[in-house]
């Protein structure tokens, strides 16, 4: 085959739009779905694309804002040393801000866990905080206050009352309402209004209570600053304009390399958030690419309808001298004229997306989500579009293009005709083009790649099922039922849309029960699974003076719980191998044990739960260097072995300590382990607080959970107490949250889908209109008819749906068992949901496509035909 | 140069697949001279139609020989048969065949536009009014008479001037008086651009107006009737 030469194509783009004129006198039917389909799937792309961007861009230019200032050093246990202190305050603006765990208490004993924050006047140094102190937070007006008036104490001696501003959702948990006397470690506070808008809330991640927000004196008297309490102290700083952040960092870290703090700039102000944005908008992309590869099939089956359409022309015009090349090139300039409709569209949808959703999402995380034009991520989604529709497009053009006129006059090309072998190399290397495009685009190739080997996996036993779906209903003897007979005969027929649907209704129902399966799993693992084998109760913060008696009032409150408790400290690993951190090639996935603190701990012996794999424990009486038992898993993720040396910095002192074992963690059983134990005299003197657990045999039913959390809290005032089933309650809330995303993005693959199964029954309109006058004709009725085509469609949705399901489940279980490394059980209601949905949309679908055929009266279809 | 426009050599062609496969041509052969006007007769599923398609190269033989203008058909490939009917055959169909996206001179000048010819357009309006057309320049297919769409075909089919014009059943759709027409018309247009004709037809007396009638039956021919 030759290509047209210039004078061709320009010929070629002269037929082209007359080819285009035509369609569009036909109101360009056919191609609703090919320009919807391609809509679609661009738009998911763009739409997460862009809320990306958005996300980004909001974090990048209110870090200062969320970080509460240029930048922050953080330290753990005790705060910043004068030094250090003396340093920053030279350099700008300075505001002390120290975070930690408490319990808040009524009189009457319900005691609710918060995320307390404790402020200087000077806070915050960035920003507003808005507080409202009207009884009723929903009619008040917020207003911009910077904490003093409120947070002041107010009476003297022994009358003084300090004040707090908190989240509405503690209000509501402990019944309290604003002007309300509550009880904070050994502190009477007054709830003195309710926090609006907290400008650097996000910094501190995601907790498991309400803010409670008081000033640094409260929190001195509040008698929560044990030795060894879990408090993390804060000093920012806010340059001068023009102040340079970059060379301040540096300064400060060279001049104070064993200071042991954290220093986070504005650029940086939420590493966490932005890593979870960034995996989730990666999710998103990768469930958007599913739909605009079902959409695709909607393309293909667009473009094999208006061929079909089109084969008397091409023969014509084949007859008359026209080559291959030229009818090819009319024919893609014509769809390609058309996809970019489609693709205009997406981008212009996905480039919305952000604009509508940025105040809810942004509502949500507490960010002013500010949309931001995006031009190279829609450029890479109309790129994705582009490809996915020439992917497409290419085999069945081809297959007619192909065709000798001869057979395009007798409308052979749908009788089971394939594409030449020469077609296959730019369909090929079309999809290559595109897999290169989104695994180049992709921040993290670890799930990209399984998840598009699932979707190849997921086409190629579907394109199976169709085939064996075919090769059956054409080889089964034929029922003497004739609803029976006629279904079967129609799955098997020549242009039967059988694949088509098998094809788009399976995909869509792969990723529903793949999203449902995941979910239920998740679901399950969090609420049923592990409590009967987890703890009831987490105790931070118990002052090592007061262990004995603690374990002495659990013994006696929690009967039949067992009480575990350790020592624990917060600790961050500056060096690998001798190397610092900064400096030393972290794979991304272990990058998060560096970012921050980590609990850290020692032990004598082997925690429970957990095997050493490799090397041997210390001896119990242990004094030599420091060792160190690392979870093996992580260590692997870290490139670390046994006989290594890691540096951590807790309570400021740089500790070196040699890798003496390594460890198999059973973190799903959630009892007390650390990832880093260290021997027990490498923290000698250390003022370590304890972390206690209690557990009950069967999970804690029976208990009396909120009694014994009141008692608790109100025998040890000072001890942050985290209920299990509140924290998984937390933890579902915000999976539910996550799966509400993802559940919005598959529906744009599920709307793509039904699309695609609607141009299917659509393409045959024409045929079973004929069919259904000819039946009409020799006595059957309308009723016999309507339920040939009903077992036609839910034969043809069950094939597709229960190997759907299989694959879904395969998907899930991949995704929990080796990713998430939790148990899995195939959800049988989910299985049950897909399957009936599935076969409820192809049937409602299928008759309600047909029901034109229906309604024709036999005399007026025969005559015509 | 050869004196034939059109040798067909113990030509062969099965269609179909399988259970379905039915040998249409079963070494046909005849030869048709330049200039000649030569009627193809045969009863229905004769393979007349059939030969009409392989002398055009629209369908391949699958053994014999073709050779048309003085071209061996079998030598070319698909693209170049498509150029070789563009130079060379104009084919008039019994349903006309006419694009229904295009209007009348835009059908008509399909061919010359596909050679690259610049005057496309203008020899084409001079084509249709030559076939009585002149004010139906611009009227789509379904806006136009069968009677008008076969005179549409014909100027499509002579449009570029071939050597050669092969009609299937021009006459086949239309009724007696229209039918009639058209057959004087597509004479007179043949003879005035002196192309010699195939004419497939199972009405003996279009048939009659050939120079020479060749009897198609299980396709092979069977008998040769001068006019």
């Amino acid at each position: 085959m030759t290509g047209p030469s210039p004078l061709d194509l320009a010929a070629a783009l002269r037929f082209a739009g007359r080819s285009l004129r035509g369609t569009a006198r036909r109101a360009f039917r056919g191609f609703g779905i090919f320009v919807a389909c391609l809509a679609l799937g661009v738009a998911a792309i763009a739409g997460v694309a862009t809320l990306g961007r958005s996300f980004d861009a909001s974090l990048a230019h209110q870090g200062d804002l969320i970080l509460g200032g240029d930048l922050a050093a953080s330290v753990n246990h005790q705060p910043l040393g004068p030094d250090e202190r003396a340093f920053l305050a030279a350099r700008g603006r300075t505001s002390d801000v120290a975070t930690l765990r408490a319990m808040v208490r009524r009189d009457d004993g319900t005691a609710v866990l918060v995320e307390a924050k404790a402020v200087d006047a000077a806070y915050p140094l960035t920003g507003r905080l808005l507080a409202a102190t009207d009884a009723d937070p929903v009619r008040a007006k917020a207003t911009a206050i910077d904490g003093r008036p409120l947070l002041a104490a107010v009476g003297e001696g022994e009358a003084r009352v300090f004040g707090a501003l908190v989240e509405d959702t503690l209000l509501a948990r402990l019944g309290a309402r604003l002007g309300d006397t509550v009880t904070v470690g050994t502190l009477h506070i007054r709830l003195a209004g309710v926090i609006v808008d907290e400008p650097d809330r996000l910094s501190s991640g995601i907790g498991f209570g309400p803010r409670l927000l008081m000033s640094r004196g409260a929190l001195e008297a509040s008698g929560l600053l044990a030795p060894g309490s879990l408090v993390r102290w804060h000093m920012r700083l806010a340059l001068p304009p023009g102040g340079d952040v970059p060379a301040t960092v540096a300064a400060a870290k060279a001049a104070f390399p064993s200071a042991g703090w954290e220093i986070r700039s504005r650029s940086e102000a939420a590493p966490g958030l932005k890593a979870t944005i960034d995996r989730f908008v990666q999710f998103l992309t990768l469930v958007g690419l599913t739909t605009l590869v079902i959409g695709g099939l909607g393309v293909a089956h667009a473009v094999t309808g208006h061929l079909e359409r089109r084969r008397e022309t091409i023969a014509i015009w084949k007859a008359l001298g026209a080559t291959r090349g030229f009818v090819f090139a009319v024919h893609a300039i014509e769809i390609a004229a058309l996809a970019l409709v489609g693709i205009l569209l997406g981008v212009a949808v996905g480039a919305l997306v952000p604009h509508v959703f940025a105040g809810p999402l942004g509502g949500a995380l507490g960010l002013d989500l500010v949309p931001v034009a995006a031009p190279d991520a829609l450029g890479f989604a109309a790129l994705e579009g582009a490809l996915t529709a020439a992917l497409f497009v290419v085999l069945p053009l081809g297959l007619a293009v192909d065709a000798g006129p001869a057979a395009l006059f007798r409308g052979e090309i749908e009788s089971g005709a394939r594409p030449r072998m020469a077609r296959w190399v730019p369909a090929a290397l079309l999809a290559l083009a595109l897999l290169a495009l989104v695994v180049g685009l992709t921040p993290d190739r670890r799930v990209t790649l399984p998840y598009l080997g699932a979707l190849v996996v997921a086409w190629a036993v579907l394109r199976l099922v169709a085939v064996g779906l075919v090769a059956t209903a054409r080889r089964i003897p034929r029922p003497s039922i004739f609803e029976w007979r006629t279904a079967i005969a129609a799955i098997a027929r020549p242009g039967a849309p059988t694949a088509s649907i098998v094809l788009s209704l399976g995909l869509g129902a792969t990723l529903l029960a793949a999203l449902a399966q995941v979910e239920s799993g998740l679901s399950r693992a969090l609420s049923s699974t592990l409590p009967d084998q987890a703890p009831s109760f987490f105790f931070l913060d118990v002052p090592s003076r007061d262990a004995d008696a603690f374990r002495d009032f659990l013994g006696e409150k929690a009967v039949g719980g067992t009480v575990a408790d350790v020592p624990m400290l917060r600790g961050r690993i500056v060096a690998l191998k001798g190397v610092p951190v900064e400096k030393a090639a972290i794979p991304e996935n272990a990058r998060f044990l560096l970012d921050g603190d980590r609990g850290v701990t020692y032990a004598a012996t082997a925690p429970a739960n957990s095997t050493v794999v490799e090397g041997t424990w210390w001896a119990p009486d242990h004094a030599g260097p420091p060792q160190v038992s690392f979870d093996a898993e992580r260590a692997k993720d870290l490139g670390l072995a046994v006989g290594d040396h890691i540096t951590v910095n807790v309570l400021g002192r740089d500790v070196e300590a040699t890798i003496a074992n390594l460890r198999r963690i059973e973190w799903d059983r959630l009892s007390i382990n650390f990832f880093m134990v260290f021997s027990p005299d490498a923290f000698r003197g250390a003022p370590a607080t304890r972390l206690v657990t209690v557990t009950f045999p069967d999970g804690g039913r029976g208990v009396d959970e909120p009694a014994l959390l009141a008692e608790v809290v109100k025998r040890f005032p000072v001890v942050s107490a985290i209920r299990v089933k509140d924290a998984l309650t937390r933890v579902e809330d915000l999976m539910r949250r996550a799966a509400s995303g993802v559940s919005a993005v598959a529906g744009f693959a599920v709307v793509a889908a039904i699309l695609v199964l609607a141009g299917a029954l659509g393409a045959r309109q024409e045929a079973r209109i004929r069919d259904a006058a000819v039946l009409t004709a020799i006595g059957a009725t309308r009723r016999r008819l309507l339920a040939a085509l009903g077992l036609e469609f839910a034969l043809t949705a069950l094939a597709a749906s229960v190997f759907a399901v299989a694959v879904g489940i395969a998907a899930a279980w991949w995704v929990l068992t080796r990713v998430m490394k939790l148990p899995f059980t195939p959800d049988p209601l989910a299985v049950v949901a897909v399957v009936g949905a599935t076969l409820v949309l192809a049937v409602g679908l299928g008759l309600l496509s047909t029901r034109a055929a229906l309604s024709r009266r036999p005399a007026e279809v025969l005559r015509a035909s | 140069m050869s004196d034939l426009a059109i040798r067909l050599d113990d030509v062969h062609l099965t269609l179909g697949r399988g259970s379905a496969a039915v040998e249409v041509l079963r070494g046909l052969s005849f030869a048709v001279r330049r200039g000649e006007r030569v009627g193809v007769v045969g009863a229905s599923g004769s393979g007349k139609s059939t030969a009409l398609m392989v002398t055009t190269g629209l369908e391949r033989a699958d053994r014999g020989r073709v050779e048309v203008a003085g071209t061996d058909l079998g030598r070319l490939d698909e693209d170049g048969l498509a150029l070789f009917r563009g130079a060379n055959v104009g084919i008039v169909f019994q349903s006309f065949h006419l694009v229904s996206d295009m209007t009348a001179i835009e059908n008509v000048a399909t061919p010359l536009e596909l050679r690259g010819e610049r005057d496309a357009f203008a020899r084409a309006r001079a084509e249709l009014e030559a076939v009585g057309l002149g004010a139906r320049l611009d009227h789509y297919p379904v806006q136009l008479s069968g009677g008008e769409q076969q005179r549409v075909a014909i100027a499509r089919a002579l449009v570029h001037r071939p050597a050669i014009v092969v009609a299937d059943e021009p006459t086949g759709n239309l009724d007696e008086a229209t039918g009639a027409a058209i057959a004087d018309l597509l004479f007179s247009r043949v003879a005035d651009v002196a192309a010699t004709l195939m004419l497939v037809t199972h009405d003996p007396e279009l048939a009659a107006r050939c120079d020479r009638v060749i009897h198609v039956r299980s396709g092979r021919v069977v008998d040769e009737v001068q006019a």
